[in-house]
Formats: C-alpha cells, structure tokens, sequence
C-alpha cells in the first residue's frame, strides 16, 4: 500500500519535471536533440547535457550510434574512444554525419605500433575530447580508466555541458551511468536457413535511470531496412510492465 | 647598428637526425616521414631523388628501395640527449633548438677553450665521442660560430658538409659577405620565411642572399612586407630575431612546488600542461607568445635540470609540453636520481608579438566546429598523429571498403566534401543495408564448423559442403541458429597479384548475436558483426 502510494508520488513528480519545474528554453539549452524513436523514450525528450548514457546488449553498438546521430544531425561533433572497429557505414546509415566524426584509435601495444595509453594519456585524451566535442562515445577500450581519474572527467564533462555515451557490459567500465539503454531480446529479420539476407533487427529497447521512476521500453527496429532506427508500431495496445506487488 | 647588438652564437648540428636516430648506415636510403611527407632523408636517398617536402609515394617511386621510418620526435630528443649531455658539460647554457641542433652563446667558452676555432674544433670531438659508435649514415657535424642565429646554423650546416668547423669573423660586414654567395634558400630552410615569398625572390632573378641584401631596405618592405624586411635584414647580417622580440618583465616565470616528492613523469607532464595553459595565457593576454623557454626542474635532493628551448614560430602550451616532457625523460633516462621531483618552472626568456590568426567574420564555420578543430589538434598533440582519425569514403564490396579512417592532420576537417565524395558505384555484389556496426580490420579469426565437426567448405559451384552448426569466435563457441550465403566476391581479377576470391556468409548466433564471415582459400575469417 504504502510503496504504491511512493511510486505513485514519484511518478507524479517525474512528470512535473517534464513539464514545467525546468523552463523550456533552459531545458533546450541543457539537452542535445535525439532521433524521433528515443524521444518517448528518454526524461525530457533529449540528451541532458552533462551526463553518462550507458548502452548495453547485444544492439549496444548500434544503439550508442543511433543516440550520437541526433546530436550529429544538429550539428554536433561526435568523438568515439576505445572503439576502434566502429563501422562508418552503419553510423552514417543510422544519421551520424561523417564529416564531424573523430574517431582516437589506442594503439595495439605490438610492433611499431606504439605503446597502449596508460591512465594519463587516457586521462589527457578524454579531457581534449571533453573540451571539443558535444557527444563522446566511449567504447570497451576506455574500461581501464581508473575510477579516480573518470569521476574528475565526468566533473569536467558536467562543467563542459558534453554528453558521454558508454558502450559494453553494465557496470563494466569505471563512468557510472546517469540512464542506461538495454537492448535486448533481438530478433533478425530475413535470415533463413541458407537463405536470405538479414533485413533488419527488432529490439526492445529499456530505458532505466535516476531520473526515471519507471522503466520505459519500446520495441524499435534497430537497425531497419535502409539501416535506420525506427519504432515498430504496436498492433496490440502498449506493453505494460509489471507491477511489484505486496 | 646591426653589429653590436647580434649576439656571438655558436650552433652544434647532427645532419639528418632523424634519419641517424632510424639506424641509417652509410649508403643506405632511409626517409622519415611525417603527416605523408618526409622530413628528413639520408644522402643515399638524396641521391636516389629524394626531397624534403616529397610525398611518401613520390619518395617511394624516386627509389623503391628507400626504407621508409615514421617520424618520432619523441625518440629523436630522447636519443640526442647524450651529446646534449656532453656538450653540456663544456658549454653552459645550452638551448636544444630542435633534436639534433644545439645553439649556446659563444663568448665565454670560446674565451676558456683559448679561441673560438678551438672551440669548435673541441666541440666537433667531445659530441663525436657521445654519439660513440652511431652511424651518422655517412656524413659528419658541423659547428659553426657566426654572429646572429640565421648565420650561425647555415655556417653549422655548410660546416658538415666541408667536414671541418666554419667560424665567421665577427662583423657585420664578414657576415653579410658570408651570406652573400649563398642560395636563397637557405631563409626558408633554416629561417622559417615562407617558401612562396623565396620561390618568388628566385622568379625575381635573385637566386643569391648577396643580390637580395643589395637591395634597398625601405623598397623591399614596400613590396614583400614585414616577411621580406626581416628576411631582408637576415640575408645582409643583420639582427635576426623576430620583430618585436624582447625580454619579458620580470616575474612571468610560472612555478609549482609540490608538497610530496613526485616520481611519475606523467605527473609532472600534466603539471607542466597546467604551467604552460597559465603561462600561454598571461602572455596572450599581452598579445604575445613565448620563443624561448627555461624549463627547470628539481629534485628533493637538489640536482637539477635546466634547458633552454627555442622556436622561432613561438611555443604553444603544447608545445611546451612536448618539450617539458622530453627533457624529463632524458633527465630520468640518463642520471639515477636519488629523490622525486619538488620543483618544476617554466621561464620565459624571450617573447615576441603574436601575430596570431584571424577568423573569418562570417562563413560555414560555427563554434561547435572551431572547439572540434582545436580539440583534434591538441588530441594529435596527446596521443600522436597516426592515433587520431576522421573518415574517408573510398567505395568497395567489403564492409570496412566503403569508408576507411584517415590520420585528421592529413585531413581538411572543415571542408570534409572531397574526403567524403563516394567514388561512383556501382559496386556490385556488395551487401544491402543494414551495414554492420563493428568492422574487424584485419579480419578476425573464426572457425566454422558442420554437425560432422568438419570445417564448412565453399565448393567449386557457390555451395557449401554441409550447413554451418557451431562458431568458434573469440574463444567462445556457439550454435548457428540461422545464415545465409556463401555470395561469392571475385574482386581485381584483372590483376594477378590483387585478386581476391572470397565468399561471404551471414551467420546468426542463438544468443543473437549476427556475424559476417568470410571465406578466403578455404580460411574463415570474422569480417564484421552486426553490434
């Protein structure tokens, strides 16, 4: 009785805060636009500035991707860090703009190649990406970070307004998240038994959070067809997710 | 009025040092290469054709068996440390111009070795027993004492190449005869003045520093500006520093002292970043940059170690950095010190205008952009050239043909159309979209096998010898819930040596995860995974 009377209270809360606690310009000015698939999805609608997205599952990649490529639409430079084998033409499929794409390969650590960065460099290189670019994406390569030095970048991320996107497993890395996206129960579309070629994938995407009392999920195509993001339009009413009870 | 204000400098120079630190021996064509274009060769190259400025390509067509090295500026200190070392100990004050040059004032030691012939004479042998056995791929140093810094590091280079030390008679009129039989060159390949406003001067029938300082001052400044009046007053002898050039106030000096003792260097790097951030910043705001820098740090024990670097385009915060951490590296490589570091300072001791860049007041530009061209430049800065990348488009079947990565500094960030122009298709046989999200470049090793445990086979007729069962990937296995293919790719079958023959398959995983893999001479290899 008296946890649903809480939930109730929060949920209540949350959605003030969706409309009117934070002024409209101020909120527009603190947020990066997303595509249209995560607006329902995501408190408020956009990117906040200043904090730590985690996307996770087996669509994490493409998801981290898809959320970069609102931002990038808009103009924003996007910087991708420990995630040397990213596939330029499945960003530019899901909307990143090539041209504002930086991508800092580390070394491999064999032959000329140079040695790996250390916590330092790794330090350095992420305030340098802090400082220039709005969207990081910060894949499995930067888990090495120690928790010491990635809790002053994310202060300095905060200060900077960026927005951090980590890829990999939950609680892998040493950036504590302020929202995670899990991409989950992942179905490809078109691929038979020798035959066929995968068309597309269908994703339930959840959202989950400080700032979200709740868990949100969506269905989405993740990619589609053509390579985009989409949301798979429900034949039969929303998914509603079960509720603790006692 | 020249003459008494040039000050007496003597220069050390290690001809191709690059090319020395790359192991060159003699007669053996060696090029360094920076950002595409090399920087540095060895006379074997020289005389294959190859030039500074050259693209790799270019050098690599010149003469194919040229060993081509990346430039490591890093090393180049790190390795030229031992003769700064050594002549340090004779020569106090010494500035590490670049690895491989060294600039000191020459009036006292050439007073204690009893003649500034003799000086040189003892610097020649004292860096030639620090560099012990190097090859120096088969020329010799140079010393050369002049008056002024322009006269001082042509009079060192010409001095390698005689194979003895060059002294100037101070004056301002030996000087101006001394550089009058010289090409015109020589200011922009030591001086820094640009090379189109020397390549004019040569257009212009001056092919000689003489025939330039012949002219009269006030017409060369009318007609070639600032640039030409200072390179004007470097080819007649006179005061070669930058216009504008003083001594800053006293008390521009920015310190840190610990409270612990500190032992990494990377610490004291990123101390020397703040320092330096501090510093560019108070001169800035007087609308002037540093070009000389006393870096000094201390132990808690007391040894010290003091450098002087120079640059004539002035030190940027990185810059500084850069060098800051090279001296520390030596420093740590070449002496056992006994205590961690308490002290670091940076000492401005000349600083001239900033001519700084202008933006446009208008254009495609906006702030997002400027921060992300400033953050990739100070991102090269961090973690080197080769580390940082920007995407090109190149076209092709393969996932990771379409785009490849770049090094940014071989690219126009700002005006990406060229770069990002898809080379018209039609590429057939290439993959409909989704794309794959992570691409493995080389390809990763997998093994595919069928319900008999046998490798699966693409035979002669595009089929395959039984279904693919289980994947081994990454030290995993797993069940193939679905795939698709093999689609055949026979790729530049016009040309022997570049031909490829593969076949590509799609292959599903039960725990979702979708591979692509291809089969290249019976090997299966991870191309790409739709992440």
């Amino acid at each position: 009785m008296a946890r649903g009377a809480l939930a109730d209270n929060l949920t209540a809360l949350a959605a003030l805060a969706e409309k009117g606690v934070v002024s409209g310009a101020v909120a527009r000015e603190r947020t990066l636009p997303v595509l249209a698939p995560f607006v329902d999805l995501l408190p408020h609608g956009a990117l906040q500035r200043g904090s730590v997205v985690g996307c996770h599952g087996v669509a994490g990649v493409s998801l981290a991707i898809a959320l970069a490529a609102g931002p990038s639409a808009e103009g924003a430079w996007v910087g991708v860090a420990g995630l040397p084998g990213l596939g330029v033409a499945a960003a530019v499929e899901l909307g990143v703009a090539a041209d504002r794409l930086v991508l800092v390969n580390e070394p491999t650590g064999s032959g000329a190649d140079g040695t790996r960065f250390d916590d330092a460099r790794w330090a350095e290189v992420l305030a340098a990406m802090i400082d220039g670019f709005d969207v990081l994406v910060l894949g499995p390569g930067t888990e090495r970070v120690r928790a010491g030095t990635a809790r002053r970048l994310m202060a300095r991320l905060q200060a900077r307004g960026a927005v951090a996107i980590v890829v990999g497993a939950p609680d892998a890395g040493p950036f504590g998240t302020d929202l995670t996206l899990q991409a989950d129960s992942s179905q490809w579309q078109g691929l038979g038994d020798g035959h066929g070629v995968a068309r597309g994938r269908r994703s339930v995407v959840q959202v989950a959070g400080r700032r979200v009392p709740r868990p949100r999920r969506a269905p989405l195509w993740l990619p589609g067809a053509d390579g985009c993001i989409a949301t798979i339009e429900q034949s039969h009413g929303t998914v509603v997710p079960l509720r603790p009870t006692g | 009025m020249a003459g008494a204000h040039v000050p007496r400098l003597g220069v050390l120079w290690c001809p191709h040092w690059p090319v020395v630190v790359a192991g060159a021996v003699a007669g053996e064509p060696v090029a360094v290469v920076h950002a595409n274009r090399v920087i540095a060769h060895s006379l074997a190259a020289a005389e294959a054709g190859i030039t500074i400025g050259q693209r790799r390509r270019e050098a690599q067509a010149c003469c194919p068996s040229v060993r081509i090295e990346q430039h490591d500026p890093m090393r180049d200190a790190r390795v030229f440390e031992q003769v700064v070392r050594a002549v340090g100990v004779r020569v106090p004050r010494l500035e590490v111009t670049e690895p491989g040059l060294l600039t000191f004032v020459a009036r006292g030691p050439a007073r204690y070795f009893g003649g500034e012939a003799a000086m040189a004479e003892m610097l020649v042998q004292t860096a030639a027993d620090a560099l012990g056995g190097t090859s120096l791929s088969g020329t010799s140093l140079g010393v050369g004492v002049a008056d002024g810094r322009f006269a001082a590091v042509v009079a060192a280079r010409r001095s390698s190449r005689a194979g003895r030390p060059l002294v100037i008679e101070a004056g301002q009129p030996t000087t101006a005869e001394f550089l009058s039989r010289l090409s015109v060159r020589w200011l922009s390949v030591v001086a820094g003045v640009p090379a189109d406003v020397v390549h004019l001067l040569q257009r212009l029938g001056m092919q000689h520093l003489g025939a330039f300082a012949a002219l009269p001052e006030a017409d060369v400044l009318a007609r070639f500006g600032h640039v030409g009046a200072f390179a004007h007053r470097l080819a007649g002898g006179g005061d070669d520093r930058l216009p504008g050039t003083i001594d800053p106030p006293a008390g521009m000096q920015v310190q840190q002292v610990f409270d612990e003792p500190v032992h990494h260097s990377d610490a004291l790097v990123f101390v020397g970043r703040q320092l330096a951030e501090q510093l560019v910043g108070a001169l800035a705001a007087d609308g002037r940059v540093c070009t000389r820098l006393l870096v000094t740090a201390e132990t808690e024990h007391g040894e010290q170690s003091e450098r002087l670097w120079y640059r004539s385009s002035g030190l940027s915060a990185a810059a500084m950095v850069e060098r800051v951490r090279w001296q520390l590296d030596a420093w740590a490589q070449h002496e056992a010190l006994t205590a961690g570091v308490m002290m670091l300072r940076l000492d401005p001791i000349e600083v001239c205008g900033d001519d700084g860049v202008q933006l446009g007041l208008w254009g495609g530009r906006t702030q997002a952009d400027e921060w992300a061209v400033r953050a990739v430049a100070r991102l090269v800065a961090v973690a080197g050239e080769q580390q940082v990348l920007v995407p090109a488009a190149q076209g092709g079947r393969q996932p990771h043909d379409a785009y490849t990565w770049v090094p940014a500094v071989t690219a126009d960030l700002l005006e990406p159309a060229e770069r990002l122009a898809m080379p018209a298709g039609p590429w057939p046989g290439r993959l409909p979209s989704p794309s794959p999200a992570l691409v493995h470049d080389p390809a990763a090793p997998l093994s595919v096998v069928d319900a008999a445990g046998q490798v699966v086979r693409v035979t002669a007729r595009g089929g395959v010898s039984a279904p693919p069962v289980a994947v081994a990937v990454g030290g995993t296995v797993e069940r193939v819930q679905s795939w698709a293919g093999p689609w055949p790719v026979e790729e530049r079958w016009w040309d022997a040596t570049r031909t490829r023959r593969i076949a590509r398959f799609q292959l599903l995983t039960v725990s979702g995860r979708l591979l692509l893999a291809v089969v290249e001479r019976g090997t299966w290899a991870l191309a790409a995974e739709y992440a």
